[in-house]
């Protein structure tokens, strides 16, 4: 079970309105791994994101989660393998933060949506988990930025899925949150043996706490350990700068 | 959570308590007097009662409330899907141009009554304007769709339909121009919405129609709760949003397009109705909301019909200017309430 491959991207192609972005990328993630991923903007960190939550299709190649190609599972399976936080979610009128966590349990129930006691359970434990028992019966409208991507982060595990995706999670943050939000994926990644990936701009604390970090740098995608991420001395250097 | 269903489960008896007894009042308003003893005995000893006043209540009485409780609910039920699927608290049955399209083909009948030969005023010909107007709906939608499947944006096609309105109702207002004062004044009327034309067999035609649709919208009410958090998620949830999109469309288009045949283009309910539900309600869950708004829609134009013929003794006020004046209070007082959310 131990290191269980997640994620296999084999020569994937991705792009956003028939123009590539990237060299075709061939990479694996595995559980309990957290990966950072940096560049700069309109690298294509979001494309990628977006291509590997299914938002957008591949623009040839594939991947595979947990061994299943993802071009065979079907658009509504989709759900039990990969979850997605976005940077920024609308505030819904009424909508408290719980019912916000339910949604996590949504392609389990059934057409009516109806919760059973362990969906229940689990919704309570995690909301638990995260510290949000004050906050859970608040409305969306009613609670920080902070607080709603705790609440959206608490969804997606609520979701069990193995593969987490986030887009730029601490964008919202301030100093000190963004710190305690890194700390907690990195638990969260290790204890419920998640892969997370997230692109982030704040690299010197992502690369901190990151096992891995992927690049992307004129054009392409490369995996680099932290120590080989600090030797490039990416963010002194000027070859990405142009 | 089970105190919040306990909630949910008294609020939906007194909203009901409410429907059942603006029912029963508006049976009894009226030019003849009917009081709420006649209702009883119709409806358990029907043979005590005169032929005519048998007659009043069936054909006027009976007839006028079920087209307010069945068009209630469903301009409700548009007015609620359409602001989740736009994700704007502003659409309605009117944003797509649908209410409109209805109304050219009526317009199309109508107005170029003495065109196309036949002059037969608006009231006999009942048939043909539901015709009309089914088909004036129709069309709007179908372009609608067509721009649905190639455009991703849902915002894009906010400003299409909107756009489609505009360029409907000025087609409208030309035949307007060009036709005789007789034909524009029972347009005009009929644009005014009105309850009281609608037989009793026309409106018994209304109820499988509307409750067929509008059970059929509730089965999707799992993948609506999921769209108020935005397409990409959804999308990302496995929710199919384009053929989400096309039953939302059909089926809001199918429940404004049968509602306005048959009792004009009845505005701003639609609107309203969906915010006074979920503030009562207190939810986002179109679980909850679909058949409150059912209720709620109902009761809404249950008394804006009562009210616009008890307000003038002389007949009967226009119901659109009435469920306007009536509903646009609350609109103001609900967006000052939560200025921070959207839908």
């Amino acid at each position: 079970m131990m290191n269980q491959k997640v994620l296999e991207i084999s020569n994937l192609r991705i792009g956003y309105k028939r123009v590539l972005s990237l060299q075709p990328i061939s990479l694996s993630a595995y559980r309990k791994d957290l990966i950072c991923l940096i560049g700069r903007n309109g690298t294509g960190k979001t494309t990628l994101l977006n291509t590997l939550s299914g938002v957008i299709k591949p623009m040839g190649g594939d991947f595979n989660i947990c061994g299943q190609p993802v071009s065979s599972i079907p658009a509504r399976k989709k759900s039990l393998y990969v979850s997605f936080v976005p940077s920024k979610i609308d505030a819904v009128a009424n909508m408290t933060l719980r019912n916000l966590i339910a949604i996590g349990r949504t392609p389990y129930t059934n057409i009516f949506d109806h919760q059973q006691a362990k969906d229940q359970q689990l919704i309570e434990q995690v909301i638990a988990k995260f510290s949000l028992e004050a906050l859970a019966d608040r409305a969306l409208s009613d609670v920080s930025d902070g607080e709603k991507q705790k609440a959206m982060i608490a969804r997606s595990i609520v979701q069990q899925t193995p593969l987490i995706l986030l887009d730029e999670p601490t964008a919202f943050l301030d100093f000190f949150a963004k710190q305690q939000l890194l700390q907690e994926l990195k638990q969260i990644a290790n204890t419920e043996n998640r892969c997370i990936l997230f692109s982030c701009h704040d690299v010197e604390m992502a690369v901190e706490v990151c096992d891995k970090i992927w690049l992307i740098d004129q054009g392409k995608l490369q995996e680099l350990s932290k120590n080989q991420f600090n030797e490039m001395n990416y963010l002194k250097t000027d070859d990405h700068k142009k | 959570m089970k105190t919040r269903s306990l909630e949910n489960t008294v609020k939906f008896i007194v909203i009901s308590i409410v429907w059942i007894g603006l029912v029963l009042f508006d049976l009894t308003v009226g030019t003849n007097h009917i009081s709420l003893g006649n209702i009883v005995d119709y409806i358990f000893s029907p043979e005590q009662l005169s032929s005519s006043t048998i007659f009043t209540i069936k054909e006027f009485r009976l007839a006028r409330v079920i087209t307010a409780v069945v068009a209630g609910a469903a301009l409700a039920v548009s007015g609620l899907l359409m602001q989740t699927i736009f994700r704007n608290p502003l659409a309605g049955p009117y944003v797509l141009g649908i209410s409109n399209g209805a109304g050219l083909g009526v317009a199309i009948v109508v107005l170029g009554g003495s065109l196309w030969g036949f002059s037969r005023s608006i009231e006999t010909s009942n048939w043909v304007i539901l015709l009309a107007s089914g088909v004036g709906a129709a069309a709007v939608l179908m372009l609608i769709l067509a721009v649905s499947m190639r455009v991703k944006d849902v915002l894009s096609i906010l400003i299409v339909g909107i756009l489609i309105s505009g360029v409907v109702a000025s087609i409208v207002s030309v035949m307007q121009f060009f036709s005789n004062d007789v034909n524009v004044k029972s347009y005009v009327v009929w644009t005014m919405g009105s309850l009281d034309a609608v037989s009793f067999a026309e409106s018994i035609l209304l109820i499988p129609i509307c409750l067929a649709v509008i059970l059929i919208l509730y089965f999707f009410s799992k993948p609506l709760n999921l769209m108020l958090l935005g397409e990409s998620f959804a999308l990302t949830m496995g929710v199919n949003i384009k053929m989400l999109r096309i039953i939302i469309f059909t089926g809001v288009s199918l429940l404004t397009g049968a509602v306005t045949a048959f009792c004009g283009p009845l505005g701003f309910l639609g609107l309203a109705v969906p915010h006074i539900s979920r503030w009562i309600f207190n939810t986002s869950n179109h679980f909850v909301l679909i058949p409150s708004s059912v209720i709620l829609g109902a009761v809404f134009l249950l008394c804006g019909d009562i009210l616009s013929h008890v307000l003038y003794a002389g007949g009967v006020l226009p119901i659109n200017a009435i469920i306007s004046i009536l509903g646009a209070p609350f609109i103001v007082w609900i967006v000052l309430k939560n200025q921070r959310t959207i839908i």
